[in-house]
């Protein structure tokens, strides 16, 4: 849907700036119950969901042009979806405000008002497939030594899509590492695309290249076809959402493979016991729900319809009747089980979790285009973290972990971040 | 206009350079709202919208305001419909900055706030002390210091938690001269439990069954009356998003009495009150029940169908939803065995509903979370026939309101969502809070229909002499028009603004009282 | 030429300059300096007072609204202290409606609490009495003057129990406040239409019967008031719990006002207790034997099943004050519940706080509970050395369901002693000025106690003022009071 097709849900907000908040059920208290990072940095009320769906109408409308101060508005926000969530509690994807500013975003490119941080990602996109504008040559570098298959060329039952993140974040090899290795001690036939991996598209379409999903969508379909795979396995929560949302939602595009989170395949292969925990990891922790993995990841199928006006009782209905992104069937529970079952590990949780939860602050582009707002966003989420009495924040998501850090260090914070991946296969090694 | 450089400097001086925007984008979420007869966008932007940190810096806004010949209009959270500039040259101020509980006094059961303390934030924090905060049907996310000092304040859980008009304490006030008035005890360093005196009380202009909706200056902290909560500490969800429920605490009963006739349920009510046995009792048109029983209005639109809907528009319209509560097992096993006897003495029975929807009411009643979801059906809801007087007057008041509505509701016209949009609450025991609210659109047949409708309440709760009406209320352009017939309150309004709180109209006067009668209807 | 004016409003034997009526309003039990009013005037409708208004205004003669027909008077706010008249509403005594449903009544101001609960009890209802108020004490006047009730529970706010009211501003102008201002304007046609003016607030944006309470008269003249009432309980027990600090009975209160648990309910000293009960002459010696603080719970019940509410309540009343280690009793040094309950149902003929010693001079304050104990404190250092600090009767009432609290020191004197006489304004000077320093909220601001709060707030004070002259322009309504 375009922008101009979706007036009349901009036109539906009320501006009750429920979005500014977590569902307002989930409010356990003062603290700790905003739900919207780009608020909370802009404060004026641009910065929400709701007051960039009214601007998305007011440009729709003629009134209002680009300026800085409004795309600055546009940009700051890490397109975490806490606004959609809050925001359907009540009016059940009348409004759906992040899908709004995902259509203002687009516009924004169309009419050449991209933000020249993305355009510069982008050109590093289309250059390289990935963000980063790192080498495609490098970009299986971190799996030198591990001895693991090309999916492009034998055929495995698992097809692991590393993503861009864990590709060239050197720091974060360790991690994508660990999860290799943990998928190898439980005898899992998997390979990747090595150096012909390419970007999910995801990002692209958050900061409103929606044409590069498309791209990337199409291209991922044809190797998975090609490959044969069964499963398709993604570490990187970002990469998880597109696949299981964005995709279907917004590429139109059928995978016609399962797709897993590797936390939801580590999860089963304890189940089938093919992981066993032998080790003792004594820790206090806190669960980091990435929005991607959990209220973004949850699969929502394409829609295709009309919103009307039923004439008995009057009311909006959607013919046919189209799914709701209320955020129940992210992946929340795979995370916890898994820390559950490691020995020594307790987990305390943070107020704001699961379709709830408090967004890093580094998704849509934001960190690249400001990134005071992502580390300032950062921060808020260590501090809640700390409230837990956690010693380590644990997350399921690279661009999470590298924020966290980043948030840390800017600002002498000691709490220790850890991708899941590092506690899973901490467990799994024998002492010494 | 636009603002002169000099009037925007002098706000910058005042609040910082990044806390003021005159950028038309930002400018747009400021000029929108619900609720308007033309559509969500209103006719006046403001020349600038600015976020003071704190009580001087308001001041300080508010003496720019004085200075460069501007007006101001203030918001907390910006939710009610009234929270637009209303005329020209108008700065706004957006009090999201200032956002703090200040303190919740526990023994004394009070809670100090900012205006942009939101209500499910004041709850929470309240509820870990054993206590409840009042909260109005615009649900968890409006700002109590704004419903107390400037809008209504009625909430369906007024049978023990009264209403914020009697909820107020001690008040910070900017007027618009800028002069920081405190009244009450604040005002000589006492503390913030009280609001009335030394002397008179100043309560009394600072509102009345409306607030000035902003119209009066600048309010930047409270005193708030909360009520005893003998529920857990920090409720337990229930459910998932978007049927969440809390789960119901021991000592605490949730049901859903119905009775044949509206006379038999105001001799519950009578019994209820006497008898002392209800924490709340709340009645809502069987629809809005469904709706808040349904996640979509998809679904809802099935179940309305197939039949399968769980509420009753016909057999389930005299029903009250209860909850009990004792602070004792003892105090709640006799408060439950009186109540349900009670029910059965007046001839009513109870509906059976599964505990997942026991629990989504429950909630619903608890966090009040009805009127939010009351957009979705339409986008819109429009409320009128409001009224406060005596229980005895349920039946006449239902029956005048339906008959009324009834003539505005079909093709064209006002949505049928069971002709009727009662919803009915004790307040204190002591009278009897009526109100018709309703799903509307933005078609223009339908808000004609609204506006006619909401007119002729008015003249008609006068003729049929059934009370002083809140809703509309006198706001703005209706207070000429309603005054009148009630000892000329809207003068005594104008007075107030004009010779005691705003001599120069510096205040938004749109939804207050303008300097100068405006008739819209005679009402008499 | 002033007095056949007035006299052609009201009727000659209603207008009276006699030296002996004037004096009755020259001085009372204050400290207040005296003054004489030219005239006395007696009203018996509302379009009387509008009329002696209009002609007080155009004259500018002070009115000073009197409603209670008799004395003692005590703080000083009907003394003309610029001459004009007294204006007496006491022969405005009708009860005009008592609702057994709704629970409320409608009077003038002339009733008094005698008269009024006599009517409530016929038809199951009684009234929210201040504690032991003087027999001829007018209902509304009492309610206007924010006296708190002895029923914090039934007090949701200030302006409780008045709900809504018919004034007559200085500007001339009468006015309905509540729902009692909706239409049609007939007061009984209201009622036959089935309201039941049960709601305070409004109309419109303004709650002006908040700003004519607590004004001494000085806004406006109000000329019926609609009260609410509580329910004649079946059955009703009174509970005395004692301790040696107030504390722990302050920590019970608390507990008492969250569950709303009990009608009657406040706590006092063992010199109040005694100076409420005992005879003449034996009030010292009472004290003495007293426990040193008593809180004071009456449990009632009524409705479907009063006897299982009465156990239910009682159980709950012991178990709080065992967990506070403090004894529930019915009785103290042979004062019964019941007695102290009767008493407070049918006060004396003469007012208790003149018993001891023929004068007392009462400060009192709005404050929270959990402060009293540092204004008892304050109030012993003031006295110490100056008045034997056994004798002061504290009286603490809880209002506003607990929220805020009535802090009354009593000192009690011999009138007819100048030195001490003298040395006890002194000290109640000197006392309310430490207390005003230690976060005592002189709400009701009489005499000297208006210059203590209206100086501190100056901005508030200038508001007030401005209300003032919006409904008393020419300040013919009390002048001297307050800060006008
Ligand atoms: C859906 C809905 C249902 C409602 N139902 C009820 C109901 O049943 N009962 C009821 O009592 N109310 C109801 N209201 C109104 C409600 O009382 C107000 O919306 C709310 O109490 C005020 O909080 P807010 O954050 O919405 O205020 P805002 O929208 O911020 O402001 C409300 C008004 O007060 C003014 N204002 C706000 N803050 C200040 C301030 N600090 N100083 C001066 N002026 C200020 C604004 O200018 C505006 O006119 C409803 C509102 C909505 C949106
Ligand atoms: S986007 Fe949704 S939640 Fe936000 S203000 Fe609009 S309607 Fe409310
Ligand atoms: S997507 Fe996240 S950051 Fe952006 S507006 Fe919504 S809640 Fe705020």
């Amino acid at each position: 849907m375009s922008l101009s097709e979706r007036k009349h849900q901009m036109m539906q907000c009320i501006r009750c700036s429920a979005c500014k908040w977590v569902t307002t059920p989930r409010i356990s208290g003062w603290d700790f119950a905003t739900g919207c990072p780009s608020m909370e940095y802009g404060e004026f009320h641009s910065y929400s969901g709701g007051g960039k769906t009214i601007m998305a109408a007011a440009l729709e409308d003629g009134q209002i042009g680009y300026t800085d101060e409004m795309l600055e508005a546009v940009f700051t926000c890490s397109m975490c979806g806490s606004c959609q969530i809050s925001c359907n509690l009540n009016y059940g994807g009348n409004v759906e405000p992040m899908e709004n500013m995902r259509e203002l975003r687009s516009r924004a490119v169309e009419d050449g008002q991209s933000d020249p941080a993305h355009m510069m990602l982008i050109d590093y996109l289309k250059r390289e497939d990935n963000i980063f504008g790192k080498p495609k040559a490098d970009r299986s570098k971190w799996a030198e030594g591990l001895d693991i298959k090309d999916a492009l060329e034998e055929k495995t039952e698992v097809y692991l899509h590393v993503g861009c993140h864990f590709s060239y974040d050197e720091e974060q090899w360790p991690v994508i590492r660990a999860a290799a290795k943990i998928l190898q001690a439980a005898g899992v036939d998997f390979g990747f695309a090595k150096k012909e991996e390419i970007c999910c598209g995801g990002r692209a379409y958050e900061m409103g290249y929606q044409q590069e999903l498309k791209n990337y969508s199409e291209s991922l379909t044809g190797r998975l076809k090609d490959a044969g795979s069964k499963i398709l396995l993604t570490c990187c929560s970002d990469c998880n959402g597109t696949f299981k949302q964005l995709y279907p939602q917004a590429a139109d595009c059928n995978l016609d493979i399962e797709v897993l989170h590797i936390t939801e395949y580590i999860e089963r292969l304890i189940g089938k016991g093919k992981i066993k925990f032998t080790r003792e990891v004594p820790l206090q922790v806190t669960f980091h729900d990435p929005c991607h993995l959990g209220r973004l990841g949850e699969p929502l199928k394409a829609w295709k319809g009309e919103i009307k006006m039923a004439e008995d009782p009057r009311m909006y209905v959607t013919d046919p009747v189209r799914e709701v992104n209320f955020g129940n069937k992210g992946v929340y529970d795979s995370p916890r089980n898994i820390l559950q079952a490691i020995p020594g590990v307790t987990l305390t949780e943070m107020p704001r979790i699961r379709e709830w939860t408090y967004c890093c602050g580094s998704g849509g582009g934001a960190k690249e285009a400001f990134p005071d707002f992502a580390l300032t966003t950062g921060r808020e989420r260590l501090r809640e973290a700390h409230s837990t009495g956690a010693q380590a924040l644990v997350t399921a998501c690279p661009w999470c972990e590298r924020n966290f850090k980043d948030a840390a260090a800017e600002s002498g914070d000691a709490m220790v971040v850890y991708d899941i991946m590092e506690l899973v296969l901490q467990a799994m090694e024998k002492t010494g | 206009m636009a603002l002169s450089r000099d009037a925007y400097k002098a706000l910058q001086a005042v609040v910082g350079s990044k806390y003021v925007s005159e950028d038309p984008g930002t400018l747009a979420g400021y000029h929108y709202s619900w609720g308007g007869p033309n559509g969500r966008w209103q006719p006046f932007v403001p020349l600038a919208v600015v976020l003071p940190e704190d009580t001087s810096q308001v001041q300080g806004v508010v003496r720019v305001c004085n200075r460069y010949k501007l007006r101001f209009k203030a918001h907390s959270t910006g939710f009610c419909s009234l929270a637009f500039p209303g005329v020209e040259d108008t700065i706004m101020v957006d009090l999201r900055r200032m956002n703090r509980i200040v303190e919740i006094d526990e023994k004394n059961m009070f809670a100090v706030i900012e205006p942009y303390a939101i209500a499910a934030q004041i709850q929470a924090e309240a509820m870990k002390r054993g206590l409840d905060c009042h909260i109005v049907s615009a649900g968890p996310t409006h700002s109590p210091l704004a419903s107390a000092t400037s809008v209504w304040g009625i909430g369906s859980k007024g049978l023990s938690q009264s209403w914020n008009e009697r909820n107020l304490f001690g008040v910070e006030w900017v007027l618009p001269t800028g002069e920081v008035a405190r009244l009450g005890s604040p005002g000589v360093g006492a503390g913030w439990f009280s609001g009335d005196g030394p002397g008179p009380g100043l309560r009394g202009i600072v509102r009345g069954t409306n607030g000035a909706y902003g119209g009066n200056g600048i309010f930047t902290r409270i005193g708030l009356k909360l009520y005893p909560w003998v529920g857990d500490e920090r409720m337990e969800c229930t459910g998932s998003q978007p049927q969440i429920g809390l789960k119901i605490p021991e000592r605490m009963h949730f049901s859903l009495p119905y009775w044949k006739n509206w006379e038999d349920m105001t001799a519950a009510a009578y019994k209820i009150v006497d008898n002392n046995v209800a924490f709340s009792v709340l009645r809502v048109p069987p629809d809005c029940m469904n709706w808040m029983l349904t996640s979509t209005n998809d679904e809802y639109q099935e179940a309305f169908h197939k039949g399968s809907v769980p509420i009753d528009r016909e057999e389930h319209l005299h029903a009250w939803q209860a909850i009990i509560a004792g602070h004792s097992e003892r105090e709640f096993e006799y408060r439950k065995k009186v109540f349900e006897q009670i029910v059965k003495d007046t001839g009513g029975k109870f509906l059976q509903l599964t505990v997942e929807q026991n629990e989504i009411l429950f909630a619903a009643n608890v966090r009040i979370s009805y009127i939010p979801r009351v957009f979705r059906p339409t986008g819109d809801f429009s409320t009128s026939f409001g009224m406060e007087e005596s229980i005895n007057l349920m039946g006449k008041l239902h029956r005048t309101g339906e008959n009324l509505l009834g003539k505005y509701i079909g093709p064209g016209k006002l949505p049928d969502h069971g002709r009727e949009g009662f919803w009915a609450w004790l307040n204190e025991g002591r009278s009897l809070h009526s109100e018709n609210a309703f799903a509307v659109t933005e078609e223009p047949g339908v808000q004609a229909a609204n506006m006619a409708y909401v007119m002729e309440s008015c003249r008609v709760t006068n003729s049929e002499a059934l009370g002083v009406q809140i809703l509309p209320g006198y706001m703005g352009i209706f207070a000429d028009s309603l005054g009148p017939a009630n000892f000329n309150a809207n003068e005594w309004m104008r007075k107030v603004k004009y010779e005691v709180v705003d001599p120069d109209n510096v205040a938004d006067h749109f939804t207050y009282i303008f300097p100068e009668p405006v008739v819209l209807m005679p009402t008499e | 030429m002033a007095k056949e004016n007035l006299a052609m409003i009201v009727g000659k034997d209603q207008v009276s300059d006699a030296e002996q009526i004037l004096s009755a309003y020259g001085s009372d039990e204050s400290f207040v300096s005296p003054g004489l009013p030219a005239y006395v005037v007696k009203v018996k409708t509302a379009q009387q007072v509008q009329q002696i208004i209009n002609y007080a205004k155009e004259k500018r003669m002070p009115v000073i609204p009197v409603s209670s027909p008799g004395g003692p008077r005590l703080r000083g706010d009907t003394i003309a202290s610029q001459g004009g008249m007294i204006l007496d509403l006491s022969g405005m005594d009708r009860i005009l409606n008592v609702d057994r449903m709704d629970k409320i009544a409608v009077i003038e101001p002339g009733v008094t609490f005698d008269q009024l609960e006599q009517a409530l009890r016929q038809k199951g209802l009684r009234a929210f009495k201040p504690l032991l108020p003087r027999r001829t004490k007018s209902v509304l006047a009492s309610y206007l003057e924010r006296e708190p009730v002895v029923v914090p529970r039934d007090h949701w706010d200030a302006i409780d129990p008045l709900v809504t009211m018919e004034v007559i501003f200085g500007t001339g102008d009468l006015f309905r406040t509540g729902s009692a201002s909706s239409p049609p304007a007939d007061l009984q046609k209201q009622l036959d239409a089935g309201l039941r003016q049960c709601f305070a607030a409004g109309p419109g944006s303004t709650s002006l019967s908040r700003v004519v309470q607590g004004s001494q008269g000085t806004m406006g003249v109000v000329t019926w008031g609609s009260v609410i009432c509580g329910i004649l309980p079946e059955i009703d027990n009174t509970w005395f719990l004692t301790a040696a600090t107030p504390e722990p009975l302050i920590d019970l209160s608390y507990q008492l006002s969250r569950r709303r648990l009990g009608e009657e309910h406040f706590l006092v000293n063992a010199f109040q207790f005694a100076t409420m009960m005992a005879d003449k002459g034996e009030i010292a010696a009472l004290a003495e034997k007293l426990p040193a603080w008593i809180l004071t719970v009456k449990l009632t019940a009524g409705g479907m099943l009063p006897e299982e509410q009465m156990a239910y309540q009682e159980k709950d009343l012991r178990e709080l004050a065992q967990a506070r280690g403090v004894e529930l009793k019915s009785a103290v040094m042979g004062i019964s519940g019941k007695a102290l309950a009767e008493l407070l149902d049918n006060p004396p003929e003469e007012f208790y706080k003149m018993k001891h010693r023929g004068a007392f001079q009462d400060i009192f304050f709005t404050t929270t509970l959990d402060k009293t104990p540092g204004h008892v404190a304050v109030m012993e250092e003031v006295v110490r050395h100056h008045y034997p600090s056994n004798e002061i009767g504290i009286y603490l009432q809880p209002m506003v369901q607990g929220s805020s609290c009535h802090c009354e020191f009593n000192l009690a004197y011999d009138p007819t002693d100048r030195a001490k006489t003298s040395n006890l304004k002194a000290l109640y000077l000197d006392a309310g000025a430490k207390l005003a320093g230690n976060e005592a909220f002189f709400s009701r601001p009489y005499g000297p106690w208006a210059d203590l709060v209206y100086g501190k707030n100056g901005e508030a004070t200038a508001l007030l003022k401005r209300v003032k002259k919006m409904l008393d322009p020419e300040g013919i309504l009390n002048p001297g009071r307050l800060c006008f």
